[in-house]
């Protein structure tokens, strides 16, 4: 049997992003583990969740530390990023060199397929989920972790949505929206990770006033696509 | 550092065939349903785990999402090939503290009781490790210095629940 095509995206992220070299490779193998964990709730599997997770939480801090330096900031920044970088870098390629990615791949590879009565339950209690978190980030307005929780159980009903055929271009673009707004909280965690921010004062009042607009932005993202949600999905 | 560990033999699996790679083979639905029984009794001794480990292959997969109710609030489970082949250094090494169930195939898991307890994974011929069976051993995760605390056929197990 020719295995799924989410987890041949993953086995061939595999090398480059060891390699350590290409951000595209480090970024598709967080959007591969974010896909195969959807898999997994489709199925109802409870087993290679904390794997996916191991994988994510490995290659997170690189794909934080790329986008932020993609966006070229200030110099004397810049190199404390970089250094913090080479490090993540590190770290994500020796936890790659474990035996524990291609495990994980072999196990996947062996699961029997989700039948497809399986897979619509999971994508209606996926649609749940979103929902219930949308209501929370309307009620706490102020709140930015509602917001992230919002964001990741769209991710997650946009792939339970690919996997049974859909193309949900506009919760894709919706999700990129909420991913903006979690970018530039990302930025303003590592500014305040930087021992020398005080250096950079108006570079973190800069990233304050964009995340408050990403942040108005993305509920009223939110608030327009909410009716339309199950059609979306 | 002390382990509590408790290695587990799949449940009952499809029969070997020339179609099928012997990774590939699934559970029974006999097999499930008993050893979801076996799981039970488990529940009745106050058994719960921090992590379970378990081999990729699907028997020993699905096995382990059986397990998995047991599974502490905080528990993980993790993928090891290690439970596919003869216990190594490696396997030993990374097993730690607390209360760990691995779940794999024999005779590997004879031969990695063996070693724990006597030093030798070549005594594993005197455990005989049933399907859905669990050895409970107590100690550090070095060659010899475990102790065989209990050994648990699934009848047992199913009896218990």
């Amino acid at each position: 049997m020719r295995p799924h095509r989410w987890l041949l995206h993953l086995h061939d992220q595999l090398p480059a992003a060891a390699a350590g070299r290409d951000p595209r490779a480090v970024h598709q193998l967080r959007v591969a583990a974010a896909r195969l964990r959807v898999w997994l709730e489709l199925a109802g599997l409870r087993v290679l969740r904390d794997d996916l997770r191991w994988l994510r939480d490995a290659a997170g801090p690189v794909r934080d530390l790329d986008v932020l330096l993609g966006r070229t900031p200030p110099p004397a920044w810049n190199a404390w990023l970089r250094e913090r970088r080479s490090v993540a870098r590190a770290r994500l390629a020796a936890a790659l060199a474990t035996p524990r990615p291609a495990a994980l791949v072999e196990a996947f590879s062996r699961l029997e397929p989700v039948p497809e009565p399986t897979a619509r339950r999971g994508l209606g209690r996926a649609l749940k989920r979103v929902r219930r978190r949308g209501r929370a980030a309307e009620e706490a307005p102020s709140c930015l972790d509602s917001v992230h929780r919002l964001r990741r159980a769209l991710r997650r009903l946009r792939y339970a949505s690919e996997w049974l055929g859909g193309r949900p271009k506009a919760l894709r673009r919706l999700q990129e929206e909420l991913g903006e707004l979690n970018d530039r909280d990302q930025a303003l965690r590592l500014l305040e990770a930087w021992p020398d921010r005080d250096q950079l004062s108006d570079e973190r009042e800069r990233l304050l006033a964009e995340r408050a607009e990403r942040h108005a932005a993305a509920l009223e993202a939110w608030r327009r696509a909410e009716p339309k949600l199950e059609e979306l999905a | 550092m002390s382990l509590e560990l408790f290695v587990v033999r799949h449940a009952i699996a499809e029969e070997r065939a020339p179609s099928k790679e012997d990774a590939s083979r699934a559970l029974t639905e006999r097999g499930r349903e008993r050893f979801a029984q076996g799981v039970r009794g488990l529940a009745r001794l106050g058994l719960s785990f921090d992590r379970i480990d378990h081999s990729p292959w699907l028997r020993a997969v699905q096995t382990a999402e059986l397990l998995a109710p047991r599974l502490e609030r905080a528990g993980r489970t993790r993928v090891s090939a290690g439970l596919a082949a003869a216990p190594s250094r490696e396997l030993l090494d990374g097993l730690g503290a607390g209360r760990v169930a691995v779940v794999g195939h024999e005779p590997w898991l004879s031969e990695l009781v063996a070693l724990l307890v006597s030093g030798d994974a070549g005594h594993g011929a005197g455990f005989e490790m049933k399907k859905g069976g669990v050895a409970w051993l107590e100690g550090e995760p070095r060659p010899g210095a475990m102790t065989l605390r209990a050994l648990l056929p699934p009848r047992a197990l199913r009896r218990l629940a």
